[in-house]
C-alpha cells in the first residue's frame, strides 16, 4: 500500500493546482507582514514611579491609596477572606435578599388575592359612604405596604447584583410565574372596572395608582428570572472550594498567600532598613525593591482571583452550560474561561511564580511577549495559510474519489493489485500527507520570515491545558502543538470531503459542503460562543489549540481576529471535543470505507 | 487440459430486478483473441467490469489464470490489464508520466520496460506531450501501453475501435493480432460491430440482452456462412433443371426467370453442374451469393427478439 500512497502523493505534485496553492501561501506570507498588527499586550508588572532612593519607593508602597500599594493589597486579601467567610458562615446578603422576596410574595398573595380581587364586589356592595371610605383607606394602606416592600427589595437586589460576586448565586425560579399571574389578574379586574359606574372616581383613582405601582413591578419583572434559589446557597455552603480556601486550613491558598505576604513584607522592610540612609540608591537596588512590590501586589491579586473564580467555578460546576448562560450578569459567562483563569492563578500562587516572567500562548489578538516576536508573526501567518490549505485539501480530497470517478481514472486504479480498502486508505493518507507537508512548509517559511523581521523570543510560555492543568512550555514546543492542532483541523475537513465525495459521487458537492461547513464553523465561533448547544456540533470542535490557554482572548479584538481565534464553548472541555471529534471522524471514515468497498465503479 | 487464462462461470449481474448479464459462461485460452459482440446495451461492459473487479457479480465466478477473483483479488487482478469503456488517463500529465505512475504501482517495472511498451504501441514521438493534447487514437495506444506494463496474461479492451477512423481500426487490428502472436497474450475485446471483429478474433461470443446467444470459432463462422450460401445457375430449361435438383438433393429450389436458386456449399457445385449437363441442360452462368457475417448476426438477433416477443 505504501507504493500506492507514494504514487498518489506524487500524482498530487504533478497537478497544476499545487503551484497555485504554493503561490497563495507565499502571497499569504507577504500579506501577513502587512496585516499583522496585534493589540499591545498589558504589562502585568506594575510601575512604582521613579525615585532617587529605595526609601522613597518604600514610602510610596506603604502610603499610596492606589491598587499597587500595600494597603490595597492587604485589603484584597481581607476581601478574599470575607468573601469566603460570607459563604462559609451561612448568613449572607443573598439569604437576606431571599427573605425580603418572600415577604413581598406573602404580601402579594394576601393583597392580590383577597383584597384586590375582591375590590370591585366589595365596592359595589358597600352601602354607605363610611363603608366606602374605610374600604378605600384599607386598600390604600395595603397598596402602600406592598409598594414599599417591592421597592425595598428592588433596591437591595440591585445593590447586590451590581457586585459581580454574588449574582452568580441567583438562579431561575418558578416563583416569578405565580407573581406574574397575580399581576395580570388584578390588571384585568381594573380594566373591567373602569367601564362601570364610578361616581366618586375611586376605581379610576385606584387604577392610576396601581398602574404606577405596576411600572415598578414591571421593572422588577426583568429581574424575576433571576430570583435567588435557596437550594443554590445551601448546596454552595458545602462545596469543596469553600473547604479548600477555609481560612483555618493549612493548605488553603489564603493561608499560603498570607504567609508569603508576611515573609515578603519582612524582606521588604529589612531591605529598606539596610538602604534607608542612602541619599542615592543603586539602580539594581531600586529595581530589586520594585520587584518585591510587584510580587507583593501579584500575590494579593492572584489570591483574590483564585478565591473569587474558585468559588464561582465550584458553584457553577453543578449547572449545565445552558443554566449558567441565563444567570443574570452571567449571560456572557463562559465556564471554561472562569476555570482557566482560576487554574492559571492557582498555579502561579502555589508555585510562587509571577505572570510577568512568562509569555502568553500564541494568538492573533496580542503578542505573546510585550514585543512582537517571530513566533507571533509565524503563528498568525500559519493561521491564515491554514485557510488556503484547508480549502486546497478539501478540493483534493473531493477530487481523489468523485473527481477521478467522473474522469474515469478511478477505474484504472481499481484494477491494480490493491483492494478497495487499500486504495481508499492510500488516497486519504496521500491527501492528509499533503496537508501536513503544506502546514509544515508554511510554518517553516513563516518562521524564517518571522525570524528575519522580528527575531525570535524564547521566553517560556505559561500554558493552561483544558482549563485544568498549567504548564510552562518552550515556545517552540507550543508552536509545534499549534501546527499539530491546525493539521487536526485540516484533517477533519479532508475526511469530510472524502466522505461527501464518496457518498454523493459529486466533486462539487463535496467541495461546496465541506467549505461551507468550514466557514459556518468560523462564524459560529465568533457569534455564538456562549450558546452551549452549538458546542455540540462536531465541525465547530475541530480546532484544539483553544484548549491551550488562550480562551481568555476569545471574542476580543476585531472581527478578523475573532474569526482567526478558535473559541471554547461554555460547556466544552478538551475531552468532550476530543470524543466528539474522534467519534465523528471514525463514523465518517467507516461509512466511507463501507460504501467505497461495496460500490461498483462506473 | 489447457489451462484457461480467463474462465467465467455462470456470471449474472442484476440491477434491481433486471439482469444486465444473465448466466454467462465462457473460457479464454492462452493466446486466444476472444470477441464479445453485441449491440449497445447488450451487457458487454457489465461483463468486463465484473471481470476487472469494478463491479461485483450478483452470481457466478471469475477465474483469472486459474485464480479466483473473489477470493484472491490482488493476485488475480495482477494478471490482467485493460481499458474499460474509454481510454481515460490523467490529462494533466504527459503520456510518460501516466505510464510511470501506473508502473510505480507494480514491483520492479524498469524504465526500459516502459520504453519498450511505448515502442510497442508506437508512441515514441508524442509520449512526452500532455495527454490533453492527444487524439483519441493516441490515448487508445497509451491506454494499451499502461495495460501492458506489468506483462498481464490477459488484455481486456472494451470497444477499442470506438471512435477510430477506418485506418485507425485497421492499425488497431493489426497491432492486436501482432501482440497476441508475438507475446502469446490473450485478448478479450468487445465491440458492437461484427465486421470489425471478424478478422481479429479467434472466437466470438454473440451476446444480447445479457445472454450469450452463440460462441463460435472463426472456422465455425466461416463454415456457417458457406452453409448459408445461395447458388444461382442460369439454364435454358429452368423448370426441368429445378426438378432435377429437388429430386436429387431434397432441397427447396426457387426460380427467377431462367435462373434456379438453392442453398449449397461450394464443394458440391461441380457435382450439380455435371449432373445437369448430363441431362442435356445448357448452363449459361453460375453465381454464388454469400450472406455477410453482418446479415447472419442481424438474423440471429432478430430470431432472439422474436422468441422474446412470443414468450
Ligand atoms: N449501474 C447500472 N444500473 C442500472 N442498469 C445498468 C447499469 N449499468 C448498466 N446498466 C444496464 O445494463 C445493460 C448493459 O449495459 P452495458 O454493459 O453497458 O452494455 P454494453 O456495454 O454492451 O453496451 C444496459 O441495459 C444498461 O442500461
Ligand atoms: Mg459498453
Amino acid at each position: 500500500m505504501f507504493k500506492l500512497f507514494k504514487a498518489e502523493l506524487k500524482k498530487i505534485f504533478l497537478k497544476p493546482s499545487i503551484f497555485v496553492v504554493t503561490g497563495l501561501i507565499i502571497a499569504m506570507l507577504a500579506v501577513s507582514t502587512f496585516v499583522y498588527k496585534p493589540d499591545t499586550r498589558t504589562d502585568y508588572a506594575k510601575s512604582y514611579g521613579s525615585y532617587e532612593t529605595v526609601n522613597e519607593y518604600y514610602e510610596r508602597f506603604i502610603n499610596t491609596e492606589e491598587s499597587i500599594g500595600k494597603k490595597r493589597s492587604d485589603e484584597r486579601v481581607n476581601l478574599a477572606i470575607n468573601y469566603v467567610n460570607q459563604y462559609a458562615n451561612g448568613e449572607n446578603a443573598v439569604e437576606t435578599l431571599i427573605n425580603d422576596w418572600r415577604a413581598v410574595e406573602a404580601l402579594f398573595n394576601t393583597t392580590g388575592n383577597s383584597d384586590y380581587v375582591g375590590l370591585y364586589s366589595n365596592w359595589e356592595s358597600a352601602t354607605n359612604a363610611a363603608q366606602k371610605a374605610s374600604l378605600k383607606n384599607d386598600l390604600a394602606t395595603k397598596r402602600q405596604q406592598l409598594l414599599t416592600a417591592i421597592q425595598n427589595f428592588k433596591a437591595k437586589y440591585e445593590e447586590l447584583s451590581s457586585k459581580d460576586q454574588t449574582s452568580f448565586l441567583v438562579t431561575k425560579s418558578l416563583d416569578d410565574v405565580i407573581i406574574k399571574e397575580h399581576f395580570f389578574k388584578i390588571q384585568s379586574i381594573f380594566d373591567n372596572a373602569s367601564g362601570k359606574t364610578d361616581p366618586d372616581g375611586f376605581i379610576i383613582n385606584e387604577l392610576t395608582t396601581y398602574k404606577a405601582f405596576a411600572l415598578v413591578f414591571n421593572d422588577l419583572n426583568q429581574l424575576l428570572p433571576f430570583i435567588p434559589a435557596e437550594s443554590v446557597i445551601n448546596e454552595f455552603k458545602t462545596t469543596k472550594i469553600v473547604d479548600e480556601v477555609e481560612v483555618e486550613n493549612e493548605e488553603s491558598p489564603i493561608v499560603i498567600a498570607k504567609n508569603k505576604l508576611d515573609a515578603l513584607f519582612d524582606t521588604i522592610y529589612e531591605f529598606n532598613e539596610s538602604k534607608k540612609l542612602e541619599s542615592e540608591s543603586k539602580p539594581q537596588d531600586k529595581a530589586q525593591i520594585v520587584e518585591y512590590f510587584n510580587e507583593y501586589y501579584s500575590i494579593s491579586n492572584y489570591l483574590y482571583i483564585v478565591v473569587s473564580n474558585g468559588i464561582k467555578v465550584s458553584a457553577l460546576s453543578k449547572y449545565t452550560a445552558m443554566n449558567i448562560s441565563v444567570y443574570k450578569n452571567y449571560d456572557g459567562a463562559n465556564f471554561y474561561e472562569l476555570k482557566e483563569t482560576y487554574t492559571k492563578y492557582r498555579f502561579l500562587l502555589d508555585n510562587g511564580l509571577y505572570e510577568y516572567n512568562f509569555a502568553e500562548p500564541f494568538s492573533v489578538t496580542q503578542p505573546s511577549n510585550l514585543e512582537i516576536n517571530g513566533f507571533d508573526y509565524s503563528y498568525f501567518a500559519l493561521r491564515l495559510c491554514t485557510f488556503f490549505i484547508t480549502i486546497y485539501v478539501v478540493v483534493l480530497a473531493a477530487g481523489t474519489i468523485a473527481g477521478e470517478q467522473s474522469a474515469g481514472t478511478l477505474k484504472l486504479l481499481a484494477i491494480r493489485p490493491f483492494g478497495r480498502s487499500k486504495l481508499l486508505r492510500a488516497k486519504i493518507l496521500a491527501t492528509l500527507a499533503i496537508g501536513a507537508i503544506l502546514i509544515f512548509v508554511s510554518s517553516l517559511a513563516s518562521m524564517v520570515v518571522g525570524l528575519v523581521t522580528y527575531g525570535l523570543n524564547f521566553t517560556n510560555i505559561l500554558v493552561v491545558f483544558n482549563a485544568s492543568s498549567a504548564f510552562v512550555l518552550n515556545p517552540l514546543v507550543l508552536y509545534f502543538i499549534a501546527m499539530l492542532t491546525m493539521f487536526v483541523e485540516v484533517m477533519f475537513y479532508a475526511i469530510l470531503s472524502v466522505f461527501i465525495s464518496t457518498v454523493f459521487k459529486s466533486n462539487i458537492a463535496a467541495v461546496a459542503i465541506s467549505i461551507l461547513l468550514f466557514f459556518v464553523s468560523l462564524i459560529i465561533n465568533v457569534v455564538a460562543v456562549n450558546v452551549p448547544l452549538l458546542g455540540l456540533i462536531p465541525f465547530v470542535n475541530v480546532n484544539f489549540f483553544k484548549y491551550f490557554g488562550s480562551s481568555f482572548l476569545q471574542n476580543t479584538g476585531t472581527i478578523f481576529q475573532m474569526i482567526l481565534t478558535p473559541s471554547v464553548f461554555s460547556g466544552s472541555t478538551f475531552w468532550s471535543s476530543f470524543i466528539l471529534y474522534s467519534l465523528t471522524f471514525t463514523i465518517i471514515l467507516v461509512i466511507t470505507h463501507v460504501i467505497f468497498k461495496k460500490r461498483d465503479i462506473k | 487440459m489447457a489451462k484457461f487464462v480467463l474462465e467465467v462461470n455462470k456470471l449474472t449481474k442484476k440491477y434491481g430486478e433486471r439482469a444486465a448479464v444473465d448466466n454467462v459462461s465462457f473460457e479464454i485460452i492462452e493466446g486466444e483473441i476472444f470477441g464479445l459482440i453485441g449491440p449497445n446495451g447488450a451487457g458487454k461492459t457489465t461483463i468486463i467490469k465484473m471481470i476487472t473487479g469494478l463491479a461485483t457479480p450478483t452470481n457466478g465466478e471469475i477465474y483469472i489464470d486459474g485464480i479466483s477473483l473473489k477470493k484472491h483479488f490482488e493476485k488475480a487482478i495482477s494478471r490482467l490489464g485493460g481499458i474499460i469503456e474509454n481510454p481515460d488517463l490523467y490529462s494533466y500529465m504527459t503520456g510518460m508520466e501516466n505510464l510511470k505512475f501506473f508502473a510505480s504501482l507494480y514491483p520492479n517495472i524498469t524504465q526500459e520496460k516502459i520504453d519498450s511498451v511505448v515502442k510497442l504501441v508506437g508512441m515514441e514521438k508524442r509520449i512526452n506531450d500532455r495527454v490533453r493534447n492527444y487524439s483519441l487514437g493516441m490515448k487508445q495506444r497509451v491506454g494499451i501501453a499502461q495495460a501492458l506494463l506489468h506483462d498481464p496474461k490477459i488484455l481486456i479492451l472494451d470497444e477499442p475501435t470506438n471512435g477510430l477512423d477506418p485506418n485507425g481500426i485497421r492499425d488497431m487490428r493489426k497491432f492486436l493480432i501482432g501482440l497476441s502472436r508475438k507475446k502469446h497474450i490473450s485478448i478479450l475485446v468487445s465491440s458492437h460491430i461484427l465486421s470489425e471483429m471478424e478478422q481479429l478474433c479467434d472466437t466470438v461470443a454473440i451476446i444480447d440482452g445479457g445472454k450469450i446467444l452463440q460462441i463460435k470459432t472463426l472456422e465455425q463462422i466461416k463454415r456457417g456462412l458457406q452453409e448459408g450460401q445461395k447458388v444461382c445457375i442460369k439454364v435454358d430449361y429452368p423448370n426441368y433443371a429445378g426438378k432435377l435438383v429437388i429430386l436429387k438433393y431434397k432441397i427447396p429450389v426457387s426460380l427467377a426467370g431462367k435462373t434456379i436458386m438453392f442453398n449449397m456449399e461450394d464443394s458440391k457445385i461441380p457435382e450439380v453442374t455435371t449432373m445437369l449437363m448430363k441431362e442435356g441442360i445448357s448452363i449459361y452462368g453460375i453465381n454464388t451469393i454469400t450472406k455477410t457475417l453482418e446479415e447472419v448476426f442481424t438474423e440471429m438477433l432478430e430470431q432472439q427478439h422474436n422468441k422474446g416477443q412470443i414468450r
